[in-house]
């Protein structure tokens, strides 16, 4: 067994270790909460509400394109909880949107039919998933505004637009997704989702019923 | 008269000539070239499966305004100098794979079925019924150029995973991360530093409102391949020096003589700055060990043979380092025979006392610790995975481009059509062997002339015209309009082939001739493969790429350690045979050296969990020093085996070169032990001892 004494044990410590690197943590940048004009917090405040975390409504599905001589007009059922959401429509020429984390479905009522290709998880339908999760269950502002840009758009109502950044890449597939809000409540009364394609699809909700407990 | 003037002088400045000539040569050698000393393991890889020079620029967006963000993401590549676009402009790409849509479907029966009128029928009225739901042409689907989702017959043409900007580089699933790729040889400091000031003086002299240009992170990586050098074995060699010093100074207990062993090896680093540097370290270990006292010249010629084996392996560094490793010992022997004994001469340094006499151990006890060291190697070593000679993809570009499984095809033709033909026959072979890969590149637009004429063939046989008719009242009859199904209808023209020819003259053609080189042979296109997670034992031929080198090291090393170890054993037999014309020293310094070589091999098997052509030459200096050490002559010191391992224990410190240091630290002690306590029984039991 070899004694070594203080000053040798140190002198081999300083010997050992100088010549290395120690490397230093970098700092973490500092999160920074997204600035909102004033007129858009005051919308986000009359917005966000304790709304039941899981419910039913009624709904009216409205497209507009340029593929179609008339507007396509279907009536459904749309079931929310945190972490699903359904749109079934009342018609068998209809289809049936589920969405429930990364999955996404669209399938036609009718099961003689094709089920057409599968949707597929691109930046613009994430996106508009979280916005409509966000915005539906009325909590959480910041989720709601993460890669958005917010404005009010000019007319009547209470209404806000959500638009994707420019530099995200849902800015190539959605131009905007226009709320309208209860001016009493803040609940959504509709949503108008505006595609770049110039597709232009208002949902209408109606008869907002708490979810029966499970 | 050189002779007479040496004796002219007094004897001390005589003694000190050798180590003064010895101190100007590494000033010299300092002064000629910096002692920047090569690491990394980028050097494994043959120069055919290297990368092509080029870098990713990496810039991420922490707080810049959106605005400026997508400006930069798409107009920055174009001003910066060897830009390559990753991908053609997607409004391009777009036009021209829909306008031939038929053509890039390989299944065509299944092409003709989707033709059938009911199922024409059914696919109409499914469009109808889908496009009541708020998802529909939102996730990817676009109705206007395939109702009939032909896009998704075709395997080949799978939906890219990141968004292309204009200028055809590649932004991240989140908008916040752009990649853009160039060709140059720019270290990737320069480059950073290059496209950062690109970065100020084009956008702030555009816009002086802008002013968070700042706030965009910009960050640059090798393209497959890691930095070549660093200066990180200066100060392993720093280290080092101070650990021998130490423990020469604890162990032999003369200061003096342990000064003069380490100011010879400071001052022959620099002379042997041409060898890698973990090398380096082992090498000053040795001469440390071996400068303890005198050293038969066979015991010199031995380790200066020890890399012999690396010659036959498919490792272009280690092949260097094979060659020029005599010479780097050559040297050190100069330092330690010639310029020690002067200097210890000249310090009036004590002779360290002779080691203590080991006992050897029993007969049973060495074969049994032998058998087990040999047995327990081989069997533990096959348990483990190799590491893959790539490094790993960079944090930053994760999600980007996974550059440990990027690989390269370079298809030739005489003329450029000819070679975007080879490469579109390329990709297909490629696709059907491999299947997950993702292929990138011009290969992806285009078709050779056997395949279209195949699926022109096959497209005349079908209906088309009369089918469209019926597509076009099956639409009118779900309230769809015909008309704004415009450009498909184009599409279904099969007159429009996507020949490399037509792809050239079309707007996709400057975006080609960027992926087409020109060479002394002829044209070639790049195709850029991302291997899948799972391969087949045997890739193809056509691919290039660090990280099919890597996969081929990985199912071929344990050819490749073994006949490392055996040709290691014959060349320490040989050896010890010519310096004592006798077999049984020759077979114990074999069979001594390969078990400590296995052991070895083992624990760093056990202790890092794999294993990787890294640690070939500590490897083979182990057996070599373990060989020397079996010599009754000379038998090694506990001193000089710590003098071995101190450099393994310095390579701890890095991660690329921990189971190097392992097998230098682990080894030296196990390769000492055995040489002391086996090898007289070994040498005993092979063959009677001959008494001079």
């Amino acid at each position: 067994m070899i004694n070594l004494s203080r000053k040798t044990a140190l002198l081999c410590l300083a010997l050992g270790t100088c010549p290395f690197d120690h490397a230093s943590a970098a700092p973490a940048a500092p999160a920074e909460a997204p600035v909102v004009p004033r007129a858009v917090a005051r919308r986000l405040t009359l917005w966000q509400r304790p709304a039941p975390a899981a419910f039913t409504a009624r709904y009216t599905l409205t497209r507009r394109s340029s593929l179609l001589w008339d507007p396509l007009v279907v009536h459904g059922a749309l079931g929310f909880t945190a972490s699903s959401l359904e749109l079934r429509d009342d018609e068998p020429t209809g289809a049936t949107t589920r969405m429930h984390g990364d999955t996404f479905e669209i399938s036609p009522n009718d099961k003689a039919l094709p089920p057409g290709p599968a949707v597929q998880v691109t930046p613009a339908v994430t996106w508009l998933r979280d916005r409509l999760f966000a915005l539906l269950a009325a909590r959480d502002r910041d989720q709601l505004l993460k890669d958005a840009r917010a404005s009010i758009p000019r007319g009547p109502g209470q209404q806000l637009d959500l638009s994707p950044q420019r530099s995200h890449p849902a800015h190539q597939v959605i131009d905007h997704l226009r709320v309208r809000l209860d001016p009493d409540t803040g609940a959504v009364l509709e949503l108008e989702l505006l595609l770049v394609d110039g597709d232009r699809v208002t949902l209408t909700l109606e008869n907002i019923q708490p979810a029966p407990p499970v | 008269m050189a002779t007479h003037l040496l004796r002219s002088l007094a004897p001390p400045l005589r003694r000190s000539l050798p180590f003064a000539a010895w101190c100007v040569a590494a000033a010299l050698a300092l002064s000629y070239g910096p002692a920047v000393f090569s690491a990394g393991t980028h050097g494994l890889v043959p120069a055919e499966h290297r990368a092509s020079p080029g870098l990713f620029v990496v810039l991420h967006r922490r707080s810049a305004a959106d605005e400026s963000w997508a400006r930069i993401a798409d107009t920055l590549g174009p001003r910066l100098s060897g830009h390559l676009p990753s991908a053609p402009p997607p409004g391009e790409a777009r036009v021209w794979l829909d306008a031939h849509l038929l053509y890039w479907v390989e299944d065509q029966p299944a092409l003709a079925r989707r033709f059938e009128p009911p199922a024409l029928r059914a696919a109409i009225a499914s469009i109808h019924a889908r496009m009541a739901s708020p998802l529909f042409s939102v996730g990817g689907e676009d109705i206007r150029r395939d109702p009939l989702g032909l896009a998704d017959l075709s395997g080949m043409h799978a939906p890219p995973q990141l968004t292309v900007t204009s200028s055809g580089d590649l932004m991240s699933a989140d908008g916040n991360t752009l990649l853009i790729q160039l060709q140059t040889t720019m270290t990737p400091e320069t480059a950073a530093a290059s496209v950062s000031a690109q970065l100020n003086s084009q956008f702030t002299s555009d816009s002086p409102g802008v002013a968070d240009i700042a706030d965009i992170e910009v960050r640059a990586f090798v393209l497959g391949e890691e930095s070549s050098h660093s200066p990180q074995p200066v100060r392993w060699i720093i280290a080092n020096l101070a650990l021998l010093a130490f423990v020469l100074a604890l162990g032999l207990r003369r200061l003096r003589a342990s000064a003069a062993v380490i100011a010879v090896l400071a001052a022959g680093a620099p002379l042997v700055q041409f060898i890698a540097g973990p090398l380096v370290l082992a090498l000053l270990g040795v001469a440390a060990a071996l400068g303890l006292r005198p050293s038969t010249r066979t015991a010199w010629l031995q380790l200066s043979v020890a890399l012999a084996p690396l010659l036959l392996l498919p490792y272009p560094a280690w092949q260097r380092e094979a060659l020029v490793w005599p010479l780097a010992t050559l040297v050190l022997a100069l330092g330690v025979g010639v310029v020690l004994p002067g200097l210890q001469r000249l310090l009036r340094a004590r002779p360290p006392e002779p080691p203590a006499t080991a006992t050897p151990l029993p007969r049973t006890a060495a074969l049994v610790a032998c058998t087990a060291a040999l047995v327990g190697g081989v069997w533990s070593i096959g348990q483990v995975p190799t590491t893959s000679v790539v490094a790993d993809t960079p944090p930053a570009l994760v999600g980007l481009r996974d550059t440990a499984r990027l690989a390269w095809m370079y298809s030739r033709g005489d003329t450029p059509p000819d070679a975007l033909a080879a490469a579109a026959r390329d990709a297909r072979d490629v696709a059907a062997v491999l299947p997950g890969a993702r292929l990138d590149g011009p290969a992806m637009f285009v078709l050779d002339d056997d395949i279209l004429a195949a699926r022109g063939a096959s497209l005349a046989t079908l209906d088309l015209p009369g089918r469209l008719d019926f597509l076009r009242a099956a639409l009118a009859e779900q309230g769809l309009r015909p008309d704004a199904f415009g450009e498909f209808f184009r599409a279904l023209d099969p007159s429009h082939q996507p020949s490399p020819a037509a792809a050239l003259a079309s707007p996709l053609g400057p975006w080609l001739q960027t992926q087409l080189r020109q060479d002394d042979v002829g044209s070639f296109a790049v195709t850029t493969v991302h291997l899948p997670d799972t391969l087949p034992d045997t890739l193809p031929a056509q691919l290039r790429g660090p990280a099919v080198f890597a996969h081929r090291v990985q199912r071929d090393f344990t050819g490749h350690l073994v006949l490392a170890l055996v040709v290691s054993a014959w060349l320490s037999a040989f050896l010890t045979w010519l310096s004592t014309r006798r077999l049984a020293p020759a077979l114990t310094a074999a069979l001594v050296g390969a078990a400590a070589q296995i052991s070895a091999l083992a624990a760093v098997a056990a202790i890092h969990g794999e294993i990787s052509p890294t640690l070939l030459p500590a490897l083979l200096i182990v057996g070599a020093t373990t060989a020397v050490a079996c010599d009754p002559a000379h038998p090694r010191s506990a001193l000089a085996s710590a003098c071995l391992a101190i450099p393994g224990l310095v390579l701890l410190t890095d991660p690329t070169w921990q189971s190097t240091g392992l097998v230098l630290a682990l080894g030296s002690a196990i390769g000492g032990l055995l040489a002391t306590h086996v090898a007289p029984t070994l040498r005993a039991l092979v063959g009677p001892e001959v008494r001079p």
